[in-house]
């Protein structure tokens, strides 16, 4: 169950006593993070204060083939955080001091358990901001971000995690402390930076980040467009971008959501509407105007009931919100939820979200949507009851069937909140044998014992196959 | 399947958690000691394991139940509308019922929630006993000698802290209000607050019968009982609510008017207290949470405090938001109110809604954690004197706050008297 005594006297030497954790409590508190369908306890839980510290538990997990995965605040949605075989949960919390802030290289140094939204506070004093703003932003941790590459609603115009992270220093899973780029742009030789950033905390434990960080726009419009049909808010995604302005921001959120964020935030959504478009443009105060002009009149080509303008910050603060918690709100209008995240090619969206609505009904289940319409990731919510193991059961079923929908629309797995234990076993649907080989060899050259988060991204071979479903009771699923 | 000890009380709401974690970084705890069993959503989930059955009720798992502040900053942030202060207190409570106590805490129901608290002639004569334990100097004897070395860690913590006790008590002294105004209020005076810092209450008539209040202070209300239901008792409390409720009954009441957040936030919340106790839970209770107003909210909607004059001279002033204002009673209005009123130079404090981690008694019972979280509050204090040297005034409307970072303020040596916000009004009235 627990740490074996002498593994445990070796951690309580590096660590001290109050630094490692095995206790039923801390096992019963670790087997999950925000994936809550497959709880498994760990081993134990250690809390690194150094490199050093975190080196030296590596190698003593090395030396004795114990597996161990790394865990930020635990907000990830694919389970990469979960204790697959009973590994060690390394709990990087302590990483948390901002090193610095370089205003004239527009970079900053974080340990990997920073806050995402702390890196934007730190900066936005000199004008600067972090880009990647995942809706877990004011709780989730930029090591957390690095592992699942995070996007964001931001994605559309400046990319995820990936483009916004310059350099990296890591401990690889036999205790060996490496740097991977550094505060200037391009590397020589294969980007092996951008193959760390979205690994899933399989090719090492990340233990100082050097963010990139962008200048602060010069102005932001947010637009609600108000829709009688998904459908025509869907098509004005596509007409949109095929107009060739790049919003900073396009999220659909359909009227379950509506009433959902209505009756907890207030936002002003029109509870009466189909589907709402959050359009948000950030540029230079010059010409910013004409865009917004612009998509005024696509919008109505396309039968919008309504194009409203943010008034002030305090209105567009208000529509954010809305829009970031309304994961949450829909725990107003059913207790559990099962989130899936899935990415389609844009233009195919009316025809698949039609597709996944009717999927739902199958199973007796009223899919809602609320998602980063201008990149085509999908957020399918599926209410359930989770009292109700028959449901349990359904939702898993509708989740897969609805990747697949994805799949065949030649759309992809995972948009932002990575395969990890949730989707491992539908990796085969994506990638062929050589293709999953090639990857694993790849993940061999950092990990070769795969010790390092076991059964995540591919499912683990030598031991259960497939992912099975342990619910425990207290099996709360998001 | 529910565990036995949870019998009889609703506790379905857990069930709103869906373990997001957006909750973790406003946690006070969780940001101290970075653990996820002393995260919200982590006791959340000890909550739903005990109370399914899952988890075996031990101290283990008590631990860190008992090692929330209850400050309740988790629910502003929760996406999911968790009742999370309201689950706490309940779990709390069938934790008392069910384990063995400490010797302390044994102590503390006996005598302190049982005995003392509710009685107003025991909070007089400790109030007596304070008053002249500090004429003679004494609490200095024990705060700069080696005998505070005798004392255990908590007494120590008390005598810091100790509030300025007056040796009577307000609400027996006080005379009819001299005003027949327009709105007749009744006024909260609390348990040690009726016998300590009395300036609090005084301002807070003087400002109210200012706007046109007349006052009535019953004589025979009692201490609110959020003391208690913070360290799990239940019946206790109850029995308080119902002496609270007969004692404001006069429905040409306008509103029962609060000056100490955490009170506030407890009369507010009487149907939480009798939600698991089906036979007195009537809509009493709920009729009389209505009634409560903090003093500043109260006052914000007056007119005749719209037209009350300011003297000329703005005063710097910083506001730190007490949580069961901020989180539990859920309003900001305070804050506007103080940053409207044209003599009051409003300075931003970085974090101003995070606890104090005076939390009741918590800072006596959880002291090293408490100094841990205070410590955070005078960082920010300090940056923010350092931008704003001319500020000299912090206040905050809780009695427990206003304490603790008095205290810390002292100890750091900082140029800041710490007030309540009815005193400072009070002042800048021409």
């Amino acid at each position: 169950m627990s740490f074996a005594p002498e593994i445990k006297g070796e951690l309580i030497e590096i660590l001290g006593a109050k630094w490692v954790k095995d206790d039923p409590v801390t096992l019963f508190s670790y087997r999950s993070d925000a994936l809550t369908l497959h709880p498994a306890p760990p081993m134990g839980v250690i809390y690194p204060g150094t490199t050093d510290e975190l080196v030296a538990c590596v190698k003593l997990f090395h030396h004795n083939g114990i597996s161990f995965v790394p865990r930020g605040a635990g907000t990830g949605l694919s389970g990469g955080a979960i204790p697959r075989d009973r590994s060690v949960v390394v709990e990087m919390f302590r990483f948390n001091t901002i090193e610095e802030i370089d205003v004239a290289n527009r970079t900053a140094v974080v340990g990997p358990g920073v806050v995402n939204l702390a890196v934007t506070k730190a900066a936005a004093p000199h004008g600067l901001y972090f880009v990647p703003d995942p809706s877990s932003q004011k709780a989730c941790t930029v090591g957390g971000n690095v592992g699942e590459n995070s996007g964001g609603p931001h994605t559309l115009k400046y990319g995820v995690t990936v483009n916004h992270v310059l350099g990296l220093e890591m401990v690889l899973p036999d205790g060996e402390l490496v740097r991977l780029g550094g505060k200037a742009w391009g590397v020589p030789g294969p980007d092996l930076l951008g193959l760390v950033v979205g690994s899933e905390g399989t090719f090492g434990i990340v233990t100082k980040v050097t963010c990139r960080l962008t200048p602060i726009p010069e102005k932001a419009l947010t637009m609600l467009g108000v829709f009688e049909s998904v459908a025509d808010a869907c098509r004005t995604v596509s007409d949109i971008i095929r107009n060739g302005i790049v919003p900073a921001a396009l999220e659909m959120i359909d009227h379950i959501v509506i009433e959902a964020v209505e009756k907890y935030i207030g936002a002003g959504f029109p509870l009466d509407a189909e589907a709402v478009l959050i359009i948000e443009l950030e540029d230079l105060k010059d010409g910013i105007e004409d865009e917004a002009e612009r998509i005024r009149e696509i919008c109505r080509a396309n039968n919008a009931r309504e194009v409203r303008l943010a008034a002030d910050e305090a209105e567009r603060a208000q529509i954010w919100r809305a829009r970031k918690e309304a994961f949450g709100a829909l725990g107003t209008i059913s207790p559990s939820f099962y989130t899936q995240d899935g990415v389609i090619p844009r233009s195919k969206l009316p025809e698949v979200l039609e597709e996944i609505l009717a999927c739902g009904k199958r199973y007796g289940f009223r899919v809602a949507n609320v998602f980063h319409a201008g990149d085509g990731n999908l957020h399918p919510l599926i209410p359930y009851d989770s009292q109700n193991p028959k449901d349990v059961e359904n939702v898993f079923e509708v989740g897969r069937e609805i990747l697949e929908i994805c799949l065949k629309a030649g759309g992809s797995l995972s948009g932002e909140h990575g395969i990890g234990l949730e989707k491992a076993h539908m990796m085969e649907q994506v990638y062929n044998q050589d293709d999953r080989d090639n990857m694993i060899a790849m993940r061999t050259v950092f990990n070769p014992d795969d010790l390092l988060n076991p059964g995540k991204i591919f499912p683990n071979p030598s031991r259960c196959s497939e992912t099975k479903v342990v619910r425990g009771k207290t099996g709360i699923a998001v | 399947m529910t565990a036995e000890a949870f019998k009889g009380v609703p506790f379905d709401n857990v069930l709103k958690c869906v373990h997001c974690g957006l909750c973790l970084d406003d946690c006070p705890t969780y940001r101290e000691l970075g653990v996820e069993q002393d995260s919200p959503r982590g006791r959340l989930y000890l909550m739903r394991g005990l109370w399914e059955g899952e988890l075996d009720l031990t101290p283990d798992v008590a631990a860190p139940l008992n090692r929330c502040l209850d400050c309740r900053a988790c629910e502003t942030a929760c996406p999911s509308a968790v009742p999370y202060g309201e689950l706490l207190e309940k779990a709390r409570g069938v934790i008392a019922e069910n384990l063995p106590q400490s010797r302390q805490r044994r102590f503390l129901e006996a005598v302190f929630f049982r005995r003392v608290l509710p009685s107003t002639g025991w909070m007089r004569l400790i109030s007596m006993g304070g008053w002249i334990y500090r004429l003679l100097g004494l609490h200095l004897i024990f705060s700069q000698t080696a005998l505070a070395r005798l004392l255990p860690d908590w007494a120590v913590r008390g005598n810091a802290m100790m509030p300025r006790f007056a040796g009577r008590s307000f609400k027996l002294g006080y005379r009819k209000s001299k005003n027949k105004g327009k709105h007749k209020v009744g006024l909260f005076t609390g348990c040690i607050m009726d016998v300590a810092d009395l300036d609090i209450h005084r301002a807070t008539v003087k400002l109210l019968e200012a706007s046109g209040c007349e006052v009535v202070v019953p004589k025979e209300q009692a201490c609110c009982g959020a003391l208690h239901v913070h360290n799990g008792e239940r019946e206790i409390p109850r029995t308080l609510a119902l002496r609270n409720e007969e004692a404001f009954k006069d429905e040409s009441l306008d509103a029962v008017i609060v000056n100490a957040a955490g009170c506030g936030a407890q009369l507010r919340e009487y149907g939480h207290l009798f939600s698991d106790s089906p036979e007195r839970n009537d809509e009493r209770r709920h009729d009389f949470g209505n009634r409560i107003q903090d003093i500043l909210v109260y006052l914000s909607d007056l007119e005749g405090y719209r037209n009350l004059k300011w003297q000329a001279k703005k005063e710097t002033v910083l506001y730190d938001a007490p949580c069961h204002l901020m989180h539990a009673q859920k309003t900001d209005t305070p804050r506007t109110l103080l940053a409207e009123n044209p003599a009051v130079n409003l300075v931003p404090l970085e974090d101003a809604d995070r606890c104090c981690g005076a939390a009741g008694i918590y800072n006596m019972v959880h002291g090293d954690l408490a100094d841990d979280i205070l410590d955070r509050k005078l960082d920010d204090i300090e940056a923010t004197l350092a931008l704003n040297p001319d500020a000299a005034t912090l206040v905050t409307g809780n009695p427990g706050c206003l304490f603790q970072i008095r205290n810390g303020v002292r100890n750091r040596g900082l140029p800041l008297r710490v007030i309540h916000p009815v005193q400072l009004l009070a002042e800048l009235m021409e």
